[in-house]
């Protein structure tokens, strides 16, 4: 059951990892979403752009979720595997 | 990169931010659904077997969402979108920036032109300053409205320039400039006229107008006068229209930017987005949405910090009433009362200028510029 337990530790670095990407394209978007000009056509590029980070802040979150609930699954599927040794029975 | 062509190339580097984006976050996507898929279930052994599993699937739903379609996949996809799109604005702002310069150009080569006749050009002559007895009677500039209220009665080529005492006691200049007031294309004594409007847009860096020159003397004038002149006086350079142009070609050129210490420069209803003025000087320009003359160069002003530009109302720009001095006087005094926070922009640049605004007037000096 350890090896399950690894696997879930997996998903949550992975996702951990894939919010921190997400979060870094969101700032870098931020950082470029300052152009030179005013006028319609440059509030409809800050729209757009807004919207993207407004997305991938989203995704971080949900990210964050998954990562955390990776983590605390991995640790009950280990307790239940200790558990199982304790009690002699074959996981 | 060309004045006139920044807009494009702001926007090719934006759309390849959004593409690196794309591909950053569908490589995570791509990973994490990978160790999802591979992520076994937990074994049906014990007695919280059911439990376990039902939190295994509910998390495995979770992290498709996550990195799925509906999720990080689908960013990348929406990303790359915006790529795509930045792109094909680049493209277009490229045609409509061609035809920009084809246009400043097509006016410089008839201006040009035009000079065999004798038409819109300065043929070699120099600014003439005479001294005259000002009249405009000393008064703090208590607000940005009274700072373009200056540009008032400046006919005949008068060119104002108030000396204002610092809070150290030092001197700040307030250079008003006023706008085109002859409309012959033949160039006559007057500078302030329809060959200074062609030769302020159309001109070589450097290449100063008689009328901006004049400017210029007016201000050394002034400060030699005043005998009170220091080194790092700041100095304001404001004007209506063509002396907006004017105020911005002189805060853009070196010679007069090594002998001046301009911190700002106020215009209202002038074009002067082409204008390279550096970022040290902070500007505020005003234009009335309605009024065509801030458009005549085809370019919107530089949206940067030291930058501000106040457009006041809306509709198309049909409204030739809307370009006068005293509506222009009117928008900023109403800038200047509104409440905090409305008007963004203004009350940031009335505190940079606040060794102009409120201070005492020291001295008063007009010229009459000739050519």
């Amino acid at each position: 059951m350890d090896g399950v337990g690894d696997d879930l530790d997996r998903v949550a670095l992975w996702a951990l990892r894939a919010g921190e990407v997400a979060e870094a394209q969101r700032a870098a978007l931020g950082r470029y979403a300052l152009v030179w000009w005013t006028g319609e056509a440059a509030e409809r590029y800050w729209r757009h752009v807004e919207q993207r980070r407004v997305a991938l802040a989203q995704c971080v979150e949900d990210l964050a979720v998954v990562a955390d609930s990776a983590a605390t699954l991995a640790e009950a599927v280990r307790a239940e595997a200790r558990l199982l040794r304790a009690l002699g029975v074959p996981s | 990169m060309s004045r006139v062509g920044v807009r494009s190339e702001a926007l090719r580097t934006a759309a390849a931010v959004a593409g690196r984006a794309a591909d950053e976050v569908r490589g995570a996507a791509s990973a994490l659904l990978v160790v999802t898929t591979r992520c076994r279930p937990p074994p049906t052994a014990g007695a919280d077997t059911v439990r376990l599993l039902a939190r295994w699937v509910r998390l495995q739903e979770a992290a498709g969402a996550a990195a799925g379609a509906g999720g990080l996949a689908g960013e990348a996809v929406a990303l790359d979108g915006l790529a795509a799109r930045l792109c094909l604005t680049a493209r277009a702002y490229e045609g409509v920036e061609a035809g920009v310069a084809a246009v400043m150009a097509a006016v410089a080569r008839a201006s040009d032109l035009a000079g065999h006749v004798g038409w819109l050009t300065e043929g070699g002559s120099t600014a003439q300053v005479r001294a005259v007895a000002p009249t405009w009677s000393p008064g703090a500039f208590d607000d940005v409205g009274d700072l373009v209220a200056a540009g008032e009665h400046l006919e005949g080529g008068r060119v104002r320039v108030v000396e204002v005492t610092t809070a150290g006691e030092g001197s700040a200049w307030v250079v008003v400039v006023p706008g085109t007031q002859h409309w012959s294309p033949a160039p006559g004594t007057n500078p302030f006229d329809l060959t200074t409007d062609i030769r302020a847009v159309t001109g070589r860096d450097g290449d100063l107008t008689v009328a901006a020159a004049g400017v210029a003397s007016a201000l050394e004038r002034a400060r030699a006068t005043s005998g009170r002149s220091g080194d790092g006086d700041p100095v304001l350079l404001v004007g209506h229209s063509q002396g907006g142009i004017l105020a911005a070609a002189l805060a853009s050129e070196r010679g007069f930017l090594r002998r001046h210490h301009v911190t700002h420069v106020l215009t209202t209803g002038a074009p002067v987005g082409l204008l390279p003025v550096p970022e040290t000087v902070r500007v505020l320009s005003v234009e009335h949405a309605d009024d065509l003359v801030p458009a005549l160069d085809l370019t919107p002003n530089p949206a940067r910090s030291s930058w501000v530009t106040l457009r006041a109302g809306t509709g198309p720009p049909l409204d030739t009433r809307r370009h006068a001095l005293a509506e222009y006087v009117a928008t900023t005094r109403a800038a200047g009362e509104a409440p905090l926070g409305t008007v963004p922009g203004v009350p940031g640049w009335r505190v940079g200028a606040g060794a102009f605004l409120g201070r005492p007037v020291r001295s008063v000096t007009e010229v009459v510029v000739t050519r």
